[in-house]
């Protein structure tokens, strides 16, 4: 079950990678990131430094690792808001 | 009765014929000239987190990115300490101003030099730059300082970016085709540095006030009629990249260049530059396996693999562009024609060799020159 906190940082991450990474079309909650926004080491870490900025929150390496989906990167970031 | 081969009146066969070696121009000489503020990459990251450490959350991400651009220092137009006393474009255009002219003057003078020439035999400058504003040109200014001829040519050329070395180059040989006795000097002023902008928390200016640093380099072209030795500049091909300007470039703010840096150079670069490259050589009777040098712009990291995979190029090709990054960074339009003068000064080229220059910027486009020896 998405919360609702989860689904407002999921249309935000959505917006962050239209921006920062001029990506077109909408990312579905299950897709994979890297397929779905066609991200390499330096478009990821892009991706990751603007979700930090944004919603204030350090992201760990490892934790990151473990990511594959735009819903596990949004419940990561809502997780890490709610510590 | 032979058939002349050069000039062909159609231009479509004219592009793909080989013009006499007589009428081609070369390179005479190659000069390379660093400020001398230099800054190793640790103290530059140090600096950048004293800056931006409280603004940006996570300041790990600045560091991994400064150490990910593969860069191990810069020379820097200031000592480090007078940036923060920066204020206002005004300010850093005018450092900008007085320090170019002053390694603009001693890279012509170097070039010059090491070409046995002197200011007086220079007939046209062609100055690139897009790192600071000047009108009187820098050109200008140096043909007060260096005492140039009344009657030289100059061509200021702003706004090519990172692509102007090459295009310097193929937009001088194409004038000195038009003047076979005439020479040329190439001057690339590049102060990158000065046009970081401290409140922009962009992921574009972090990468970028890790990558680019600042450096000066000329050229000494000669027509084909008064050349003396050096690599001929046998042919360029200008290629343009239709509906890619958001890729790189300035955005234009009150404290002056705003870094335009997308994530997707490295991906416009290998879609793009396979072909190109191909394309050209076939049009002069070549294909990459004749190629013995590639001089690549050092645009970072992800360019210069993106550069490898599209050309397949084997490994150490592209060495001298990687230690030109790991020494000095991205010197934009400076930055090829200072890995030229490293694959000169190595003299390893021979009599019949032949080697590819390329450089990309903003555009987006592509520059490439054939060389041989």
């Amino acid at each position: 079950m998405v919360s609702a906190r989860e689904a407002e940082v999921m249309d935000e991450i959505r917006r962050i990678a239209a921006a920062e990474l001029r990506r077109e079309g909408r990312v579905d909650p299950d897709e994979d990131l890297v397929e779905a926004l066609q991200l390499d080491s330096l478009t990821r870490l892009t991706l990751v430094v603007a979700i930090e900025d944004r919603f204030r929150v350090a992201l760990p390496d490892d934790e990151l690792a473990r990511v594959r989906t735009l819903a596990e990167l949004s419940h990561l970031v809502a997780r890490k808001e709610a510590a | 009765m032979p058939t002349p081969s050069w000039p062909l009146a159609a231009s479509g066969l004219a592009s793909t014929c080989v013009e006499p070696e007589s009428a081609t121009p070369t390179i005479a000489a190659v000069s390379r000239v660093l400020p001398s503020h230099y800054a190793d990459q640790e103290t530059l990251i140090a600096a950048f987190r004293a800056l931006w450490g409280a603004r940006h959350y996570n300041v790990e991400r600045l560091e991994q990115l400064h150490r990910a651009v593969g860069v191990g220092g810069r020379w820097l137009a200031l000592p480090i300490d007078e940036y923060a006393r920066i204020g206002s474009f005004a300010q850093a255009n005018a450092a900008w101003n007085r320090v170019a002219v002053d390694v603009g003057a001693e890279a012509t003078r170097a070039a010059l030099d090491r070409a046995g020439l002197t200011p007086r035999d220079i007939d046209h400058v062609f100055f690139v730059t897009v790192t600071g504003l000047a009108t009187p040109s820098i050109d200008a200014r140096l043909v007060n300082r260096l005492g140039l001829r009344p009657d030289v040519k100059r061509t200021p050329i702003f706004g090519l970016g990172c692509v102007a070395g090459a295009a310097g180059l193929a937009r001088a040989a194409d004038y000195l085709r038009g003047f076979p006795h005439q020479t040329a000097l190439l001057l690339s002023v590049e102060l990158c540095s000065l046009t970081l902008q401290r409140d922009d928390l962009s992921i574009a200016n972090i990468i970028a006030s890790g990558l680019f640093g600042d450096g000066a380099a000329a050229v000494i072209l000669r027509g084909g009629a008064v050349a003396t030795g050096g690599p001929r500049l046998s042919a360029s091909r200008s290629v343009f990249y239709p509906d890619t300007e958001y890729v790189m470039g300035w955005d234009f703010v009150d404290g002056g260049f705003k870094v335009v840096l997308s994530a997707d150079v490295p991906q416009v670069i290998e879609r793009h530059v396979g072909g190109d490259v191909d394309a050209f050589l076939r049009a002069h009777d070549l294909d990459r396996k004749r190629l013995r040098h590639v001089v690549a712009h050092t645009g970072g990291p992800k360019v210069l693999e993106a550069l490898e995979r599209a050309l397949s190029l084997p490994p150490g090709a592209l060495e001298r562009s990687w230690a030109s990054l790991r020494e000095v960074g991205n010197l934009s339009s400076a930055s090829v024609l200072f890995v030229l003068g490293d694959l000169l000064d190595a003299r390893v080229a021979r009599a019949g060799d032949v080697g590819l220059l390329a450089a990309m910027g903003p555009g987006f486009c592509s520059e490439l020159v054939l060389l041989r020896w």
